[in-house]
């Protein structure tokens, strides 16, 4: 391969910052000198659910270098009801406003001269609060004697809440429901039945680079350098919660230092919006570690279901009782409900499905997007049920799982057919990788091994919109304007990669431009694995027309038809005619340095789920399909699990950088380890009791397998840029139930809470003996 | 309300002395693995902080009467590269201390001022029977490891004094030290358990951590242990199932654990027993193998 096709689709060319990253030399935007600005402390709940009497703050004022002190109450009298922001639901404010609804939600913001002033300042306000009923968990919110939110509050993002509106005496926000067939009665009349109860508990995202945004106004425009994947969505709900036209709101970022969904939608930037407006100065508000675990979390979800066989063995009916804690406001959380509700069954051919998944207030600390996005919380379940199944019925759990796995076109219980999802490729791959059909050493002492694998299925983010323009420069360089956040995920360098395949460029000429409201296009959000498609459809569009462009130009030039041009890596060619592209252009324009310019859009489609059925004929433009396969040694004295191999298989379509679709996998793996054997948030009383890196635990490099095996399969999609997909989340979804079911094989014993913790192993092991 | 903290640097023992006792609400610092924590939780707020990294006094140590005078501020580190053929219990437990870079700072006079039952160190010095030196400017003395513990985060430190070394016998015989935590690194001990056999003398040593409100010796174990080990035939069969098994529960027996995030009272009895028994068998077998 010529070096220059290293930098094409299919080639592992090194992403373009990884020097950068390692060494620091990256400036995110905590490292953004700010100049004179406010900087920003938040003095926060104690209480889970109280009515706020009073703020008294006139101490904290009388502080020197305390600029000014600001609660919900002031920020309301601006506002008003625009003070209440969210994706799904208008139900969060900047600032707690007549009520606090979690421990640790913002109460008011202390405006100083230096962070330390400003933080010490916010121990010198104290609140008086009525206490209220507090709605602790699933149990006590499902009650249903106390509510988090007196009536829920649609808000104008999603068309299809707009029936909720103004419901009261409740705390599940929405409700999807899935009916395929008659699932109960299929249950009862089937052979082999097996349930669970099933709990996967919040975790947090815990990206390295902690959040920040710096908040201005120039000229009358609200402009702001945040970390955020949505910077259009940003766009908007600034423009929302001030009332200003987009045209006066600017969104900027610079790389972000992970995310994982804890970048996203509205986190700072309301309240960094609301100040630097009302206050008229710069902000810069950020985050210490402790609090970035009260910004977001992982929906922890319950789930009871059952997956029932007929007596041949073939799958007759999956129920399944989805409940997310969404915790005090909505989120997304609506949306994580019905889209990974919908997946519940799992990726098998069931002919009778029923699903009803709800979202539910308490009062904990917000959950959000989480990579997965609800759907390892269902994978958890579907993937321990077919297990169990399978020993039930006395058949292998690969060969059950590969019998009854959807293939290509078949319809999935939602009523969605099956495209470039390659499930049984997958699982073929990750239980080779194991050697599922070798002999294992299972061990006769306190060391027993075991094998699982899993399968899990997810849809994309649809419809969304990715917009690109790309200017290519006079010297056969280009610059790429998209609005894609690239947060360590590599999309910067895949993007050019795309462009570059199709203009027969080097893709290190490529420069992406980070997202800027101002100058990038509009793009839905960076996030549910959608960019490689979406906005790389649209980067391949963007590409065409400037390959078209350019053979149009080069045409004119030689005085033959553009059929006759094609494009080459020396430039523009037509029998015995050639130019270069930097002859071209500049041939065309007769100036050094201009500028040739082309734009593209790519939107998906969808067909909305019925509401009574929960069926769509096209809920997603596309699925991942991904597998997890794990040998593991289980300590049956102390319980601890060590993981011999993991292997982790996704279906891509097409890689368009193999070596950064292998890393997503890993790193995907990585952190389901940690969901699996020992992360999760703690709360006792509504109270985080385990929200620092001191007690919070995330997979160090020693909780690696000794060996981890990423594997890229592609099964091209029919409309993805060169058949590609995203691969963000694939990795995720079943390494939790992979592990668990080598625990089952290993040592007898099915576990259906997470984390597998040696404690709950060692107990279960007790109870079975 | 921003206060000021005052960073207090002395350059020889004798000045962080006199400097502790002018100032006995100073807090000592060297690595900081415990103080840092509590300063950036706003757990505390000291008047002052009493640097110890520039004493050249505190960072030897010296091979004395069959000892190791190992002083306060000797990073994990060199514990594990100079010391694992004389102290092994104690290299054994300063590996499992937080991460490379917290080994590179940390010593054993941190984990003995902070006195948390959880101290890596504590069970490795109770099984070997160390004694802690502690100096004021009203003199030194020493203080057996068993009696400076006096209550979750207390111990017999006066105000106006600093641990300047731990005394820990030269091995006479294997040790162990094993942990359990709630991943494979950089993890406060769920338990954990050292165990130090002489087979000269013919005793037993052991020590308790993070299952406790301090750290515990298992007395009834060790006596057990020493009166039941096949001492005149030290081979590897010799050791019975039964005994080591009976070693697991008085260790267990003797600790006096709680509830908290990181595992139960009774997962950890469990564990201490399954770490206890199998931390026997292993020096047992290095018994066997001399």
């Amino acid at each position: 391969m010529r070096e220059i096709e290293q930098s094409w689709v299919g080639g592992s060319r090194p992403r373009f910052d990884t020097a950068g990253r390692v060494r620091g030399m990256i400036a995110h935007v905590g490292d953004q000198a700010v100049g004179a600005a406010a900087h920003v402390a938040v003095h926060r709940a104690t209480q889970p659910h109280a009515r706020i009497e009073a703020v008294h703050v006139d101490e904290a004022l009388a502080m020197p270098g305390v600029y000014g002190v600001v609660t919900g109450a002031d920020l309301y009298k601006q506002l008003g009801d625009r003070l209440l922001t969210g994706p799904a639901f208008a139900d969060q404010p900047a600032l707690a406003h007549e009520k606090v609804r979690y421990v640790g939600e913002p109460v008011a913001a202390v405006l100083a001269a230096d962070l330390a002033t400003a933080r010490a300042a916010t121990d010198a306000i104290w609140v008086d609060y009525e206490d209220l009923p507090p709605v602790y968990d699933l149990a006590d919110a499902l009650a249903g004697t106390a509510y988090v939110h007196d009536e829920l509050r649609p808000s104008s993002v999603f068309g299809d809440l707009k029936h909720l509106r103004g419901v009261r005496d409740t705390n599940v926000n929405y409700t999807y429901n899935l009916r395929t067939g008659d699932a109960e009665a299929a249950r009862d009349a089937g052979a082999h039945t097996v349930t669970g109860e099933f709990w996967a508990p919040p975790t947090h995202h815990v990206p390295i680079e902690l959040p920040c945004t710096i908040a201005w106004v120039d000229s009358g425009r609200l402009e702001m350098l945040t970390t955020t994947q949505t910077p259009s969505y940003v766009r908007q709900t600034i423009a929302d919660l001030l009332d200003l036209p987009l045209s006066r709101v600017r969104v900027t970022t610079r790389p972000l230092g992970g995310s994982f969904g804890a970048k996203m939608y509205d986190r700072l930037e309301p309240l960094a919006a609301a100040l630097a407006w009302t206050a008229g100065r710069r902000v810069r508000v950020t985050a210490t570690r402790e609090e970035a675990f009260l910004l977001t979390t992982r929906h922890g979800a319950a789930v009871s279901s059952s997956l029932t066989a007929d007596a041949e063995g073939n799958l007759v009916s999956s129920v399944a009782d989805v409940r997310y804690d969404t915790g005090a406001y909505a989120d997304v959380g609506p949306r994580i409900t019905a889209k990974s509700g919908m997946v519940a069954p799992g990726p098998y051919r069931i002919a009778n499905a029923r699903v009803l998944s709800r979202c539910v207030y308490t009062n904990k600390p917000s959950a959000g997007p989480f990579r997965g996005f609800g759907v390892p919380q269902v994978t958890w379940s579907h993937e321990s049920l077919i297990d169990e199944l399978a020993h039930e019925l006395g058949e292998d759990p690969y060969a059950f799982r590969r019998r009854h796995l959807l293939r290509e076109g078949d319809e999935a219980p939602m009523g969605t057919r099956m495209h470039s999802a390659d499930f049984v490729g997958c699982l073929d791959a990750v239980a080779n990788a194991i050697g599922w059909f070798d002999p294992l050493d299972r061990g006769t002492g306190r060391i027993r091994r075991g094998r699982g694998v899993a399968v899990g299925v997810k849809a994309v983010l649809t419809p969304t919109i990715a917009n690109a323009v790309l200017q290519l420069n006079q010297d056969n360089s280009a610059t790429l304007l998209i609005s894609t956040v690239d947060m360590g995920q590599g999309s910067d360098t895949i993007m050019a990669q795309i462009a570059a395949d199709v203009l027969r460029m080097d893709s290190r000429r490529i420069h992406v431009v980070r997202a800027d409201t101002d100058a990038t296009p509009y793009d839905t959000i960076t996030a549910g694995s959608r960019s490689t498609y979406h906005t790389g459809n649209a980067v391949r569009r963007v590409a065409e027309a400037m390959r078209d462009k350019l053979i149009g130009l080069a045409a004119e030039r030689f005085g033959v038809p553009a059929e006759e041009v094609s494009l080459t890596p020396d430039g523009p060619r037509a029998g015995s005619h050639e130019v270069t592209v930097a002859e071209l252009v500049h041939g065309h324009f007769g100036a050094r340095g201009a500028t040739l310019t082309t734009e593209a859009n790519y939107t998906s489609s969808w067909t909305p789920y019925d509401k009574e059925t929960g069926r769509s004929d096209k809920v997603t433009e596309h699925w991942f399909a991904g597998a997890v396969g794990a040998r593991i040694a289980v300590d049956t004295a102390t319980g601890r699990v060590r993981i011999e191999h993991l292997a982790v298989a996704g279906d891509v379509g097409r890689a368009i950088n193999p070596t950064l679709v292998e890393q997503q996998l890993s790193g995907a793996a990585i952190m389901g380890i940690g969901h699996a054997l020992f992360d999760q948030l703690v709360l006792d009383q509504g109270q985080l009791i385990n929200g620092t890196l001191l007690d919070y635990q995330l997979p160090s490099i020693r909780d690696l397998p000794d060996q981890l095996t990423p594997i890229v399969v592609e099964s091209p999609h029919d409309d993805g840029p060169f058949g590609a997909k995203g691969v963000g989340e694939t990795g995720i979804l079943g390494v939790a139930p992979a592990i668990a079911n080598a625990v089952r094989d290993a040592v007898g014993v099915r576990l259906t809470r997470l984390p597998l913790t040696p404690e709950s192993i060692t107990m279960a092991l007790e109870e079975n003996q | 309300m921003v206060v000021s903290m005052d960073f207090l640097r002395p350059a020889s023992l004798a000045e962080a002395l006199e400097l502790k006792a002018a100032n006995p609400d100073a807090v000592p610092i060297a690595g900081g693995t415990d103080v840092m924590v509590e300063l950036n939780f706003d757990k505390r707020r000291p008047a002052a902080l009493l640097d110890l990294g520039r004493v050249p006094e505190l960072a030897t140590w010296r091979a004395e009467n069959g000892r190791v005078r190992l002083g306060a501020t000797v990073p994990y580190t060199r514990i594990v590269d100079e010391l694992g053929d004389v102290l092994p219990g104690l290299a054994m437990a300063a590996r499992t201390v937080g991460s490379p870079q917290i080994r590179n700072r940390a010593g054993v006079g941190g984990n003995l001022g902070s006195a948390s039952p959880a101290g890596d160190a504590h069970p490795p010095l109770l099984a070997t029977g160390a004694d802690v030196e502690v100096a004021s400017t009203r003199g030194t003395r020493t203080v057996p490891i068993g009696e400076f513990f006096l209550g979750p985060k207390r111990s017999a430190l006066a105000a106006d004094e600093l641990v300047t070394a731990v005394l820990v016998p030269v091995a006479a015989g294997p040790q162990q030290f094993a942990k359990v935590g709630t991943r494979n690194a950089m993890v406060i001990a769920v338990c954990s358990f050292g165990l130090a056999l002489d087979t000269t003398r013919r005793t037993v040593g052991t020590g308790i951590g993070s299952a406790g409100p301090v750290p515990l010796r298992a007395a009834a174990a060790e006596d057990f242990a020493a009166e039941v080990l096949p001492w005149d035939e030290p081979a590897a069969n010799t050791l019975t199932d039964d005994t080591a098994k009976e070693f697991g529960e008085l260790v267990a027996a003797a600790a006096r654990p709680i509830d908290d995030v990181r595992g139960s009272a009774a997962y950890r009895r469990h564990a201490l027993a399954v770490l206890a028994r199998r931390t026997l068998r292993w020096a047992w077998q290095d018994v066997s193998g001399r």
